[in-house]
């Protein structure tokens, strides 16, 4: 259960790897940047694909399913490529709803 | 304060304006069920001045639940449902009034909020409740779904929540009505007239967050929610495999076909009986009427008064059901028309009601019952958490012309009617993807082309179903590939660019709820009847006028009330257009009594048929004896003696009708979709040449081919 939050801000990106969601395998990631711009950015951020946030690839394809708190989303691989992403060890981290 | 010195404020002055309450929260969490918990057959559509959305709203009263009863004090409030929204960051044009309702800009500040938040998934739509807790409103959190919640084991404590949010917080089912008195009542304490609405000062829900506030927010509500709520044993989701048949590739198409086919199917069925239900009511009314109206010219002084009365009448109710304004010019012109209609001689007044006005509503009101259908199965899949999936699985499709997944669903409705489509189109986010689409959705086959298909094949084909089968086949195909590249080449010239990515929640399965789709079809079938009834009527007049005047001169004698409809057809103003745009329309094979009914089919369609029986000397009644009609259209040669419906001119009609604008209605809701006449004269300019060239194409290589000699 996870009652203690999560931090806020992705901290200062260590060694960018800079994976993008559009190039992972199905699994648990976690968001580092999004580097859309304007619309598209709220589009992403205001469903829960913003930095820090733990996010699962569920489906891949174009468009793709992400599992964001719960919720199946589906995403373009075009959209999917302006988010960074780094995996996490562990398979469901502390089921982050 | 108390009780009794509310009341005495409350009965001093006039009753205060019912506070309003907004219903607030991301799509799909139930807030439009909720409000019909709430109102039940209250509702109405809301109009707000210079916005295309239509709100729904209901006057309701709200108590305080007092252990006397007696006592209870009441209050009226306004209840608004709004679109549903993920954040006050706009991203669609029903968002951002949403937002701009919700922060005051359109209509004023709301006297309460009611943050609908969905049991089964707390975390992600709280979201949205800690922006909303920031404007300082006075709140109140509804908790919906708690029924499906506790079967899934989930415990909302609501007492804990609220301590959190700092509002009241009521867990509800609008499935079940749990809860809903005491959603009544939280709206009661906020909304009662004694309380001074001050706003609750909050310590701001997401404090001294420096980096992206989303994530902050996501962070606070994954707390919140986890403080409150028990995940219980029964959390799996059993439906996943279905989920990924359903998105997948090739079966998710499939199946998507499979619904789109039984959609069809069940409208076209079901609504047979309903629509020749109709047909003979509005037939009966016509005769009806026409027994009440005096069939001896009357004392004129007495009629005038009496024709202009009910003129003024039936156009005042058309403005009231249409909400059109009155301004100077409009009022002016009616009551000059309604002078005008007083003065008419009184066969042409009975022509005008029966054949103008009942006629005309009569073409209207007949594809009600499809469009009633249509809607309610369309609820039912959006309801059940289909219809993402669909779009899902057809934006793999969609992008490549430029259109978004979202536009299958109007592209659907579009096949019943285009104006459902076009409505449907809303709930597309992006403004150039809605428009594109509303922009080619005319070019589906909507059920207002049939007469016409059922016509020229039975000209054509009228000894083998088979091949007939083929044709009607053929012709959607038609539409549906006009559509498709018409969007395509749209996408390189007058609105450029590329459909925007999408981003789309696929909700949960649910058992959509039958009351639910029933009150969304009666919605929508009073749009569609405001939308296309009003204007309907003023067009079938001017058509009818158009179609009578000039009169005949009385002196020539006719052997038949027929020849004599034929010959004053030819001689009126729609006659004469016919014989003057003749030599455009020659190169496709038509000649001037099909150019009449290509005029008089100019607003509506289905009134090619009906025309050309007249034209061609049946009258009025043979449109309905098909056989009658094609004998008398095969049969039919012009001045060298070829047949005037040769094989090419037959397939030349044909394409002509599937391509061509020909229905003023829908124009009337693609400006206002769009807000201006700009992009309704495109659809119109583009499609009246689309079709022309097409057909010309046609006549001239099957003229070529030999085919405008035979039958
Ligand atoms: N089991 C259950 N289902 C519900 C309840 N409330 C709503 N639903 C279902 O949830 C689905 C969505 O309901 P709507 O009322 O259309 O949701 P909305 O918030 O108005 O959605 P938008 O207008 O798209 O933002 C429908 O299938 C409803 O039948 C509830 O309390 N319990
Ligand atoms: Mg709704």
């Amino acid at each position: 259960m996870a009652t203690l939050s999560m931090p806020a801000v992705s901290t200062a990106p260590v060694a960018t790897s800079s994976l993008t969601l559009a190039e992972i395998g199905p699994g648990w990631v976690r968001c580092q940047e999004v580097t859309a711009v304007g619309i598209d950015s709220i589009r992403l951020r205001r469903l829960g694909i913003c930095p820090g946030r733990l996010v699962e690839l569920v489906g891949r394809g174009d468009p793709m399913i992400l599992n964001v708190s719960g919720t199946r989303i589906g995403l373009s691989r075009q959209l999917a490529s302006f988010v960074q992403v780094e995996p996490v060890a562990g398979s469901a981290p502390a089921s982050p709803r | 304060m108390n009780q009794p010195s509310a009341f005495a404020e409350r009965t001093a002055a006039s009753p205060p304006p019912p506070s309003t309450v907004l219903l607030v929260g991301n799509p799909n969490v139930g807030k439009t069920s909720l409000f019909n918990a709430l109102a039940g057959l209250r509702a109405k559509t809301a109009n707000y001045p210079g916005i295309t959305v239509d709100l729904r709203e209901a006057v309701l009263p709200v108590a305080a639940v007092d252990d006397d009863s007696r006592c209870q004090a009441t209050s009226d409030i306004c209840l608004i449902d709004l679109p549903g929204l993920y954040s006050l960051d706009p991203a669609s044009p029903e968002e951002e009034i949403a937002a701009r309702r919700i922060s005051g800009q359109l209509g004023g500040i709301a006297d309460c909020v009611v943050v609908v938040v969905d049991a089964t998934n707390m975390a992600r739509t709280l979201v949205l409740a800690s922006e909303i807790l920031e404007l300082n409103l006075p709140t109140v959190v509804a908790v919906n779904l708690i029924d499906a919640a506790e079967s899934r084991g989930i415990q909302v404590q609501t007492d804990r929540l609220s301590e959190r949010l700092g509002c009241p917080v009521v867990a509800v089912s609008a499935r079940t009505g749990r809860g809903l008195a005491e959603l009544r009542e939280s709206i009661y304490q906020v909304v009662k007239p004694t309380k001074p609405v001050l706003p609750i000062a909050r310590a701001s829900c997401v404090a001294g967050c420096t980096g992206c506030p989303y994530a902050a927010r996501f962070d606070w509500a994954d707390g919140v929610a986890g403080a409150s709520t028990q995940q219980g044993e029964s959390h799996g989701v059993q439906l996943e495999w279905l989920d990924r048949w359903l998105t997948s590739r090739w079966v998710g198409l499939v199946a998507l076909l499979a619904v789109m086919f039984s959609v069809f199917f069940l409208i076209f069925s079901l609504a047979d009986i309903p629509m020749s239900v109709i047909e003979t009511c509005f037939g009966w009314a016509g005769d009806r009427i026409g027994d009440l109206l005096p069939h001896q010219p009357l004392n004129r002084l007495l009629w005038f008064p009496i024709a202009a009365a009910s003129s003024l009448a039936v156009a005042a109710g058309a403005f009231k059901l249409n909400e059109t304004r009155w301004t100077p010019v409009s009022g002016t012109l009616v009551v000059l028309v309604s002078v005008l209609i007083g003065l008419m001689p009184l066969e042409d007044f009975r022509s005008l009601v029966i054949e103008g006005v009942i006629g005309g509503i009569a073409g209207v009101v007949v594809f009600l019952p499809q469009i009633c259908i249509l809607f309610f199965f369309i609820t039912l899949l959006e309801d059940s958490g289909y219809m993402a999936r669909g779009a899902f699985v057809m934006e793999r499709i969609m992008r490549r012309v430029g259109l978004p997944g979202k536009a299958f669903v109007p592209m659907l409705s579009a096949h019943a009617c285009a104006i459902p489509g076009i409505m449907a189109a809303r709930t597309i986010e992006t403004w150039r993807d809605r428009l594109v689409t509303i922009l080619v959705l005319p070019l589906l086959t909507c059920s207002a082309r049939l007469p016409v298909y059922v016509m020229v094949a039975a000209l054509l084909f009228g000894d083998s179903p088979a091949k007939a089968a083929l044709m009607f086949a053929g012709a959607y195909l038609l539409g549906l590939i006009a559509a498709l590249s018409t969007a395509f080449v749209l996408k390189k010239t007058v609105v450029r660019g590329e459909a925007s990515p999408m981003i789309l929640e696929l909700p949960r399965y649910r058992l959509p709820s039958l009351r639910n789709a029933w009150f969304t079809m009666l919605d929508r079938a009073f749009v569609f009847l405001r939308q296309a009834g009003s204007t309907i009527l003023l067009i079938s007049v001017v058509l009818w006028a158009l179609a009578t005047y000039p009169k005949l001169p009385e002196s020539q004698d006719y052997s038949s009330d027929l020849t004599r409809a034929q010959a004053s057809l030819e001689y009126s103003y729609a006659g004469r257009a016919g014989r003057l745009v003749e030599p455009v329309f020659a190169p496709l094979g038509f000649d001037w009594k099909i150019d009449v009914g290509i005029i008089s089919s100019f607003a509506a369609r289905e009134v090619l048929v009906s025309t050309l029986s007249i034209v061609y000397g049946l009258g009025e009644e043979g449109a309905d004896d098909a056989r009658g009609l094609v004998e008398t259209l095969r049969d039919q040669t012009a001045a060298d003696g070829s047949p005037v419906f040769s094989t090419a001119t037959c397939f030349s009609l044909l394409v002509f009708f599937v391509l061509a604008m020909q229905c003023l209605p829908t124009q009337v809701v693609t400006k206002r979709e769009t807000g201006s006449w700009k992009w309704a004269i495109l659809q119109f300019v583009y499609m009246t040449m689309l079709a022309y060239v097409a057909a010309l194409v046609v006549y001239q290589t099957l003229a070529a081919a030999g085919y405008d000699q035979i039958t």
